[in-house]
């Protein structure tokens, strides 16, 4: 039963069904607050005094059969532990947004709509009830292999009435949301702005009455962001069969600054020359989620200047090796390499979807599959990544006809693979220019947007000499550590980039 | 001879000279070249018309492996249009290969779309050296047009510290000229510096346990927490004798003493940087005379010499910093570990503080007596000048300029006045007139905040304050009372005072409360009311006793 009663924060999220927009590492609602699995609080200011509220947020999303449309249903119960006199905040909100595929662009457009509101506000004698909530908000998702991108507005106004007939407050919103999901983070921060306006009548002891008007202004942002990572972990013991492992773990975590601009009040009334302007940091963090992974025991690597990235590749499964020699110096062909970023990315749904397929294909008794490439058979082992490659766009053959999936990896060829994963090829500059590295010329020209893309977000470097050596055959530890690179990217850099770039430095 | 000579030359000159880019790199195509104009696509059958220079019109086929192109990017048949000039090679009457060329402004980027991120290492006047994560570090400049945004505010770039994170934008793909900076607001400020015994770690958490754990406040450690759990940040870098330690490591070190740079990270304490004592603690404050950053030592005035390495937590302006933004005559504490005379240091904390952050900002703070305000323009006469931590006198007089934007203070009615008001009234006069010895009128006294020679603010009173007595103060906000005898006051803690006759920065084991009401307060180039001084806040200020006289925000 106590339990029961202090069941704050109760996130019941249809995991299967999740979009992007409500994945794990996006905020609740749109009031700036942060939660954790226990409580959430965020800051009130209508009565033009911050007053941090916490207590019990119930989230509930759901999705229509068709899939297109999503059902979000937030319930706050918050009190302001803070305060001598009685507080209580009750909010019921129910948005549906609305999904609009375009796989012609492989994106897709969310309108989001209020169809159900509540929320009353109790404070010492003073009852707040929302009498009108307009909202709207609406985002566009770049769906791309190894990520999605997205980005939104919003727009709203919420009215209401003070003890009836006592005054009024109206808090216009406008703001923005930016986000990104892959497999190994998501990351949503929102920077919304509050225009308050209030009008009321304070009654004093006497009888007399006075007029209070005020305006303020508040900025909200926050961030919700859950990352995985890699951790290893020694073990304990000597006599085992194991050295030690990694350790995925999944850590979560909410980010809130509000920035406010309001009259110091006294009574109720404000002060005409003085304002009170400062910021409140909330955070919140979940308990990490562990996993343990496989355990590596490759006889050839220990020492090697790659071992921790191979074997931390190996840990994710990313290759399918003899468990006792990775031979880290033998080239990485292109077939390894497309397997292991489609799988280093859990680029599977749609693997899954080609089984199930092929399946009821041959329940069918269709017509065989037919390989797009004359060297790559359907029964090769690798077949369905060079596929799922080449319709994702991550990889394309060296000719029409002819993948080469033997043929050693070159440095231009990986880069292009992990900036196509990225989408980020648009990012480079309108065509015409150089690259900044020493042996630009040899850059070949369907190399050259990802080279210059991987040297801007950092996942390549210029050597001693500054040369990209677009040429040069990876070997299978350069490769690994190219991948790993790759996953800090999704993983920590992205976070950095959407979290921290935004909220420090707005 | 000479013929054969010149074409042999001629021809190793060509061959010589690279390919132009209309041709991939590295790769040649075969067949017979084709110049022109496509009439006509046909994209179902795979041929196109083109019309070649000459006026001649054919149709080719286009080869299913054909290389296609547009301006030096790979593209495919359906990105040609009718009208597209192009080059081609051909086989019989297969194309095998095509480019064309669309983009207007080559390699052009759209502004502000190049972006680095990084540290500042070095400032010299419009040059910023950039360390970034990596380690790597590159040289780029400021204009006059170059804009600086602080906690989402338009400021001067004389705000900017060595050690403040930072965001460039580029407008251009080469170009080393800033148009944007963006300056990470106070979360880039160490919050804290610890000390404790090292506990358990949760690296899955990314969170510390220490014990017995003190904190250096008012110039030596204070005792803080007996436990205390800390964030590590994700950044965290953890030294043990001058060596990194990878973090899965720091469960050997469990019941050792390390120190602690700490940041705040939306309301908790983040650690940033970890130092592992090795042997024994010494710690020292005083003036670095001499530093040797190629031998990593220093000297300090007492002739301690002390070596310092990658791991030593430097901090100046209340910001990581690295040795070589330590300038030999720094104040520091020190905290060193080693025994007997090989010491190293684990922790240099700067004191200094001065008006300008750096010698972008050309800020001074004049004191004198009004010997003549006119429009726009006033002269002080035997003026002092704050230099260096001290006032200065001048026996001359000092030419100084005003503006619509000046903040001009009236310290006897407390209140602002405007520009009219500075120059009509009777603020600057001619002593010796008998119209002033008739109304007994004298020049008023001023402080005046300058940018160069502009008033950025200027506080007017009739009477000349006794400089001699004042004292320049260092500190941190930590807390402002409205005291209902004095009016508002601010209380400093981890205070330092400059002495003129030791030449460095004193450290105050008490803080320090003064009156504010009457200063003028100065944050980021504009005047601020002191109801706008936050906890935290760090202040440069003159003060005579428990009057504060001029507090900066830096």
């Amino acid at each position: 039963m106590i339990m029961g009663k202090r069941m704050m924060a109760l996130i019941i999220a249809l995991a299967m069904f999740m979009s992007p927009l409500h994945a794990l590492g996006a905020p609740s609602g749109f009031d700036g607050g942060v939660n954790n699995e226990y409580e959430y609080e965020e800051i009130v200011f209508i009565t033009g005094k911050p007053m941090k509220f916490s207590g019990e947020l119930d989230v509930k999303v759901s999705e229509s059969k068709s899939g297109d449309t999503e059902t979000v249903k937030y319930k706050y119960n918050l009190t302001n532990k803070d305060e001598t006199i009685k507080t209580k905040l009750t909010r019921q909100i129910t948005l549906v947004t609305e999904y609009t595929e375009r796989d012609d662009k492989g994106q897709a457009t969310a309108q989001t709509t209020l169809t159900r509101y509540s929320e009353k506000i109790d404070i010492g004698k003073d009852k707040y009830v929302l009498e009108d909530f307009q909202f709207s908000k609406s985002d566009v998702i770049d769906r791309r292999p190894a990520a999605d991108f997205y980005s939104g507005n919003l727009e709203g106004r919420k009215y209401y009435k003070l003890n009836r007939d006592e005054g009024e407050v109206i808090i216009s919103i406008s703001g923005g949301n930016v986000g990104y999901e892959n497999f190994w983070g998501s990351t949503e921060t929102q920077i919304i702005d509050y225009y308050i306006i209030s009008d009321r009548v304070v009654t004093y002891e006497d009888g007399e009455n006075e007029k209070s008007c005020w305006e303020g202004t508040v900025r909200a942002q926050v961030s919700d962001s859950m990352t995985k990572k890699l951790i290893y972990g020694e073990n304990e013991a000597n006599f085992s069969s194991f050295d030690g492992g990694y350790i995925r773990t999944t850590n979560r975590e909410m980010v809130s600054r509000y920035e406010y601009d309001l009259p110091r009040m006294k009574d109720n009334i404000p002060d005409e020359r003085r304002r009170l302007k400062d910021r409140i940091n909330l955070s919140a963090k979940m308990v990490p989620r562990v996993e343990r992974l496989v355990v590596p025991k490759f006889r050839d690597v220990r020492g090697h200047w790659a071992e921790e990235y191979i074997t931390k590749l190996y840990s994710l499964d990313v290759f399918d090796e003899s468990p006792n020699f990775f031979t880290p110096e033998i080239a990485m062909t292109r077939a390894e390499f497309t397997k292991g970023v489609i799988r280093a990315c859990d680029i599977r749904s749609s693997l899954e979807d080609d089984k199930k397929t092929s399946r009821s294909r041959s329940r069918r008794k269709e017509l065989p599959e037919e390989s797009p490439f004359k060297d790559v058979k359907v029964e090769d082992i690798d077949y369905r990544y060079i596929k799922q490659g080449l319709e994702k766009s991550i990889v394309a053959g060296v000719s029409k006809d002819f993948f080469k999936p033997n043929d050693p990896l070159t440095r231009a060829q990986a880069i292009t693979i992990l900036i196509r994963a990225l989408g980020f090829g648009s990012k480079a500059p309108n065509p015409g220019y150089y690259t900044s590295f020493s042996d630009d010329d040899k850059i070949p020209f369907w190399a050259r947007d990802s080279v210059y893309v991987a040297r801007e977000i950092g996942i390549i470097e210029g050597d001693s000499y500054n040369r990209a050596s677009p040429g040069k055959i990876m070997t299978r530890a350069e490769a690994s550590a190219m991948l790993v690179r790759f996953l800090e990217f999704l993983e920590k850099d992205l976070q950095r980039d959407y979290r921290e770039n935004i909220m420090l430095y707005n | 001879m000479k013929r054969l000579v010149i074409i042999f030359l001629t021809l190793a000159v060509l061959t010589a000279i690279p390919l132009s880019s209309g041709k991939a790199v590295g790769k040649t195509y075969p067949g017979l070249p084709l110049e022109g104009y496509i009439k006509e696509i046909n994209l179902t059958d795979q041929w196109v018309s083109v019309e070649e220079y000459s006026g001649r019109v054919r149709r080719w086929s286009l080869s299913h492996n054909a290389v296609i192109m547009i301006d030096d990017t790979p593209a495919e048949p359906k990105d040609f249009k009718p009208g597209m000039e192009i080059y081609a090679h051909y086989i019989r009457n297969n194309i095998t290969y095509m480019e064309s060329w669309s983009t207007e402004n080559l390699g052009y980027i759209s502004p502000g779309t190049k972006v680095r991120s990084g540290t500042v290492k070095k400032i010299d006047r419009d040059q910023l050296i950039i360390r970034y994560p990596t380690g790597k570090e590159e040289t780029y400049f400021t204009s006059p047009a170059t804009l600086a945004v602080k906690n989402g505010v338009s400021v001067p770039l004389s705000t900017l510290y060595e050690g403040d994170s930072v965001r460039l934008y580029f407008d251009e793909k080469d170009s080393p000229i800033i148009s944007r900076v963006k300056i990470q607001g106070d979360s880039v400020k160490i919050k804290g510096l610890y000390k404790g015994q090292l506990d358990v770690t949760k690296i899955a958490d990314g969170v510390l346990g220490m014990k017995n754990v003190e904190v250096f406040q008012d110039g030596a450690w204070r005792e803080f927490k007996s436990v205390l759990r800390m964030d590590l940040s994700r950044d965290l870098s953890i030294f043990f004798n001058g060596q990194a330690q990878p973090s899965g490591n720091i469960k050997y070190f469990r019941g050792r003493t390390v120190y602690l740079a700490v940041k705040d990270f939306f309301g908790r304490d983040q650690v940033e940087k970890m130092v592992i004592k090795n042997q024994y603690e010494t710690t020292f404050s005083d003036k670095i005379e001499e530093i040797n950053w190629y031998g990593e030592a220093f000297e300090l005035k007492n002739k301690q010499n002390i070596g310092f390495n990658e791991g030593t937590i430097f901090i100046k302006n209340h910001r990581l910093v690295d040795a070589y933004s330590v300038n030999p005559g720094s104040d520091a504490f020190v905290v060193t570990d080693g025994r007997g005379k090989q010491m190293s240091a684990d922790v240099v904390y700067i004191y200094d503080e001065d008006i300008n952050n750096s010698n972008i900002g050309q800020y001074y703070l004049y004191s004198g007596q009004l010997d003549m305000v006119v429009q726009n323009r006033v002269t002080l006469t035997d003026f002092f000048l704050l230099n260096r931590n001290e006032w200065e006198s001048f026996d001359d007089d000092k030419e100084l300029y005003y503006d619509n934007d000046t903040y001009i203070f009236d310290l006897e009615e407390m209140n602002r006045i405007t520009p009219e008001q500075f120059y009509t009234e009777h603020y600057a006069v001619d002593e010796d007139s008998s119209y002033a010895r008739h109304d007994k009128l004298k020049s008023w006294h001023v402080y005046a905040y300058t940018d160069g020679d502009r008033i950025v603010a200027i506080a007017l009173k009739k009477d000349m304050d006794s400089l001699l007595r004042q004292r320049i103060t260092l500190g941190t906000v930590d807390k402002l009372e409205e005291d209902p005898y004095v009016g508002m006051t601010v209380s400093l803690r981890d205070a330092q005072d400059w002495s003129r006759r030791n030449d460095k920065w004193m450290p105050k084991t008490v803080p320090v409360r003064m009156r504010v009401e009457k200063a003028l307060l100065i944050k980021d180039d504009k005047v601020i009311s002191w109801d706008e001084l936050k906890p935290g806040d760090n202040i440069y200020s003159v003060r005579d006793d428990f009057e504060g006289k001029f507090l900066m925000v830096k």
